[in-house]
């Protein structure tokens, strides 16, 4: 039995008052803390009083109604003692509230609780009961809870009460209203599972009803259901009539359809196995990759990732590559980064010589493009490429990229290249790091945006981890350490800030030569925001190194002790204490 | 402190604080506030900002490029609440930082910050929603009388919210006034948070109803008497960011990007370095990600 904390600050009492306040937000923070009121007062009378008053809270607003189902469905079941059954009325009746997030939460805790209902018999007679209860309902849109009750039932009841939810179901299939209609065609692939107590022609019929409706967004969801089916011995019995299926829904004429299929095809090639995706399917697949609608062949580009793992070598060459040439000049920048987002992976299937040969020329077509998303998406994929190619072969080809997003209009893709070129760097080492390459990174050290500099100071650090202090010394760190005299204070700050990162790779003999002198210059420096930091700097390094490197910090606190702002004198003041 | 610290992580985090720690913050607030100066003086280096209107993530968004305060030192033009779904966070975050880092941070007062404007234009409707009543309005506004109405940089640069005023000539005009109160509807404190500059000669009705419009000589002469470089001003949206006028006699600073989250305006800071080196910095509004904006009601089923 959990025993809830009240942290609310407020009595009990008056959190249980608040469930009839007129203001709503009082009444959204009680029903938030339901489960408290439940455990405070036991689950006897949470049985007896607070459940039927809950029956009241019924036609509330949407927005407390939300928070009651999910308040409810938090743990409930343990807080009326187990005794599910006495939730069922509450959850039935919140299956029929407008709101579709309430109806379904509602209807998967009725399951949850069928589950923990003590006899077969039981959960028997009330499933049924609030089944036909709703479906008999005058609101329609209650028929949405009984589309997903009934797969959950139906193989633990009586022949007879199979039939009835049997009929429900056809009935609910062919009902006028389409939104009623989409209910069992999204909720059809569950009721699929239960093949053979869904009877074959059950299937085919309902699919085929489905097949031939006017909405799309019915037709849609066939797919699952076909998916589903096929984990079934159905599949065995009846593959050509599934295949067929998948084929019409390929050459829907509605995209949305064909993009359900599409976004799929992994989990239809999984389900069909590789051999009858290469005979039935894969030149659909191909065929979206030159849709007239941009949306499929985004999604037919950002698929290429999973299917390919379906095609064999030869294919991938002779098929597939030859139609990804025109994608990556398509006009419409969301398919060219979506191939942007798939294409490398190609590489590890087809191997070295081929992806020198055909993978290279398109990854270096798009490091060119002229939307930078699409620049920075190839990039976040880049070790497909380079633990097929190897790094260094491409280290100098990706460089005059990496230039140009160095300067970036914007921001963010010009924090995203460091993190790219620190990349590189930490696989291949010093010799990526030529002039060049530490130019860009002491201009992102300087960059006017403070979150660029930021980014470049944390990637500083890891390379230095990596490359060793010597190395850093001599390439980069005297030139961030001359920051220190640069007019604008922001870029000073630098120069602090990058110590306070680098912190874990100096050892005492770096900091007394070279770090030391810096503070002590710095803590003369005439704005105050430079001796804070100067401060806080300080503090740091005495308390991570330690040893001989303390006392001359605690010299320079000391030195800002009267200091005449008020923040650097307490900052000074504070570490001296902490030390 | 640590109170403070406190507060702020959580304000950095838009979760708003419960109604006894914006009291307690409100008074700390004024405690420090009423030694202030109409005129405040205020040092090199220092970042100057305009209008943010509530629109909490894009200050985060500002604080990005400008750099995080107390590091970095700010002067906000005021305009703080209204409009934007956040002015309470916003304020409340600004508030704090004030109180904690008070040498780093200066607040103009900006024709918004008052009690009438704030009933019509979003702060109190705020407040009430999630506060569930009007004290912490009280509260805010009870802060706002007490909120400087100008500030001067290093002699130099003359900062207020709208602009000039017919009644104000030297800088000791405005030193005069007495400002712990509710925005006047006329009158010097008025006009300083409700005028516009405009490519007039002299002095024009306003079209706002409140404050006047002023022209280039106005500007001319005030700055030749008081002898400052340029007006640092904020109060009407700029959809570059910032503009200049009057051969860099006068400057208007926009800080809040796709104002009112439709107009697709740019936004802009005012860095002026340690030797008064003017550096704009433009950013946008803030990514759908970065506000955490999932909506939480789904769409009604009729739109299937």
């Amino acid at each position: 039995m959990p025993k809830i904390e009240n942290t609310t600050g407020m009595p009990i009492n008056l959190i249980i008052d608040e469930l009839k306040s007129d203001d709503i937000r009082k009444r959204i923070h009680s029903v938030k803390n339901l489960d408290l009121i439940a455990s405070t007062i036991g689950p006897e009378r949470t049985k007896n009083e607070l459940i039927p008053f809950i029956q009241e809270l019924l036609d509330d607003d949407d927005e407390v109604l939300i928070e009651l189902v999910e308040s409810l469905s938090k743990n409930f079941i343990e807080l009326v003692g187990g005794q599910a059954q006495v939730l069922l009325p509450t959850f039935e009746a919140l299956c029929k509230v407008e709101d579709a997030s309430v109806r379904e939460k509602a209807a998967n805790q009725l399951k949850k609780c069928f589950t923990l209902l003590p006899d077969q018999k039981k959960i028997e007679e009330l499933s049924m009961g609030i089944i036909k209860r709703l479906n008999d309902s005058d609101y329609y849109l209650a028929k949405n809870a009984v589309v997903i009750l009934v797969p959950a039932i139906i193989n633990q009841v009586s022949q007879n009460n199979q039939n009835d939810l049997i009929n429900i179901i056809l009935k609910i299939s062919q009902d006028q209203i389409p939104q009623v209609r989409k209910f069992s065609s999204m909720y059809f692939q569950d009721l699929v599972k239960h093949f053979p107590i869904v009877n074959e022609t059950l299937i085919q019929n309902t699919l085929n009803s489905f097949i031939k409706d006017e909405q799309d967004f019915i037709r849609m969801y066939i797919v699952d259901a076909l998916i589903a089916s096929s984990k079934t011995a159905f599949f065995q019995k009846q593959q050509t009539f599934v295949l067929n299926m998948f084929k019409q829904l390929a050459e829907d004429q509605s995209w949305r359809v064909r993009y359900y299929f599409c976004d799929k095809l992994a989990d239809i090639g999984d389900s069909v196995g590789k051999d009858s995706y290469r005979k039935n399917f894969q030149n659909y697949h191909l065929k979206f990759l030159q849709d007239s609608e941009p949306e499929m062949k985004s999604i037919a580009a950002l698929k290429i990732e999973k299917v390919s793992s379906f095609m064999d070598s030869e294919e991938i060459m002779n098929k597939l590559i030859p139609l990804l040439k025109s994608i990556q000049q398509d006009q419409n920048p969301f398919v060219r980064n979506s191939l942007a987002s798939s294409v490398l992976s190609l590489s590890p299937i087809i191997g070295k010589k081929n992806s020198s040969e055909q993978i290279l020329p398109i990854f270096l077509t798009l490091l060119k493009d002229q939307d930078s998303e699409v620049r920075i998406t190839l990039f976040k994929k880049l070790s497909l490429i380079t633990s097929v190619l190897g790094v260094d072969s491409l280290s100098q080809s990706v460089i005059p990229a990496l230039t140009e997003l160095a300067q970036d209009k914007n921001w963010r893709i010009r924090a995203s290249t460091i993190e790219v070129l620190s990349f590189f760097a930490r696989a291949i080492g010093p010799e990526f790091l030529s002039d060049k390459v530490l130019k860009l990174l002491i201009d992102w050290l300087g960059d006017k945006v403070y979150a660029v500099r930021q980014t470049a100071i944390q990637q500083t650090a890891l390379l230095i981890q990596i490359l060793g202090i010597p190395w850093a010394d001599r390439n980069l760190l005297t030139k961030i350490w001359g920051f220190q005299s640069i007019q604008n204070y922001l870029q000073r700050l630098t120069v602090l800030f990058t110590i306070t990162q680098i912190a874990s790779s100096l050892n005492n003999d770096y900091i007394l030569k070279t770090i030391l002198p810096l503070l002590q210059q710095m803590s003369k420096d005439s704005v105050a925001n430079i001796r804070s930091n100067v401060c806080k700097t300080s503090i740091l390094l005495a308390k991570e190194k330690g040893g001989n490197v303390v006392e001359p910090l605690k010299k320079v606190l000391q030195s800002l002790c009267d200091d005449q702002d008020a923040e650097v004198k307490y900052q000074a003041k504070s570490a001296l204490e902490s030390l | 402190m640590s109170d403070l610290d406190q507060w702020i992580t959580k304000l950095k985090n838009c979760q708003f604080l419960n109604e006894q720690e914006v009291i307690s913050l409100c008074t700390k607030a004024k405690e420090i506030l009423i030694s202030e100066s109409n005129v405040e003086i205020v040092h090199t280096p220092v970042t100057v900002c305009g209008d943010i209107h509530g629109q909490f993530h894009d200050l985060i968004e500002l604080f990005k490029v400008g750099g995080d305060c107390p590091d970095t030192n700010y002067l906000f033009l005021g305009d703080l609440v209204d409009r934007g779904f956040n002015s309470v966070e916003t304020f409340l975050l600004l508030l704090a930082f004030k109180v904690r880092f008070p040498d780093r941070i200066t607040i103009i007062r900006g024709n918004h910050e008052s009690r009438q404007t704030t009933q019509v234009y979003g702060f109190y409707d705020e407040c009430q929603r999630k506060y569930g009543s009007a004290n912490i309005w009280r509260h805010c506004t009870d802060v706002f009388d007490y909120l400087t109405i100008s500030a001067v940089i290093e002699n130099r640069v003359f900062c207020v919210h709208g602009g000039l005023s017919p009644n104000i000539v030297e800088i000791d005009d405005v030193k005069s006034l007495d400002r712990k109160q509710e925005v006047p509807h006329e009158g010097a404190m008025c006009d300083l948070l409700w005028s516009d500059p405009e490519d007039i000669i002299g002095w024009g009705v306003s079209p706002r109803g409140a404050g006047y419009i002023f022209g280039g000589d106005i500007t001319k002469e005030f700055n030749k008497t008081n002898n400052y470089d340029f007006i640092c001003r904020a109060h009407q949206l700029v959809l570059e960011g910032y503009k200049t006028m009057f051969d860099d006699q006068l400057l208007t600073v926009w800080s809040a990007p796709n104002y009112c989250y439709r107009v697709g305006n740019q936004a802009s800071i005012l860095e002026l370095d340690d030797n008064l080196e003017k550096r704009f910095k433009i950013f946008l509004a803030a990514n759908v990600e970065q506000r955490g904006l999932i909506g939480r009601h789904p769409v009604p089923d009729y739109f299937l």
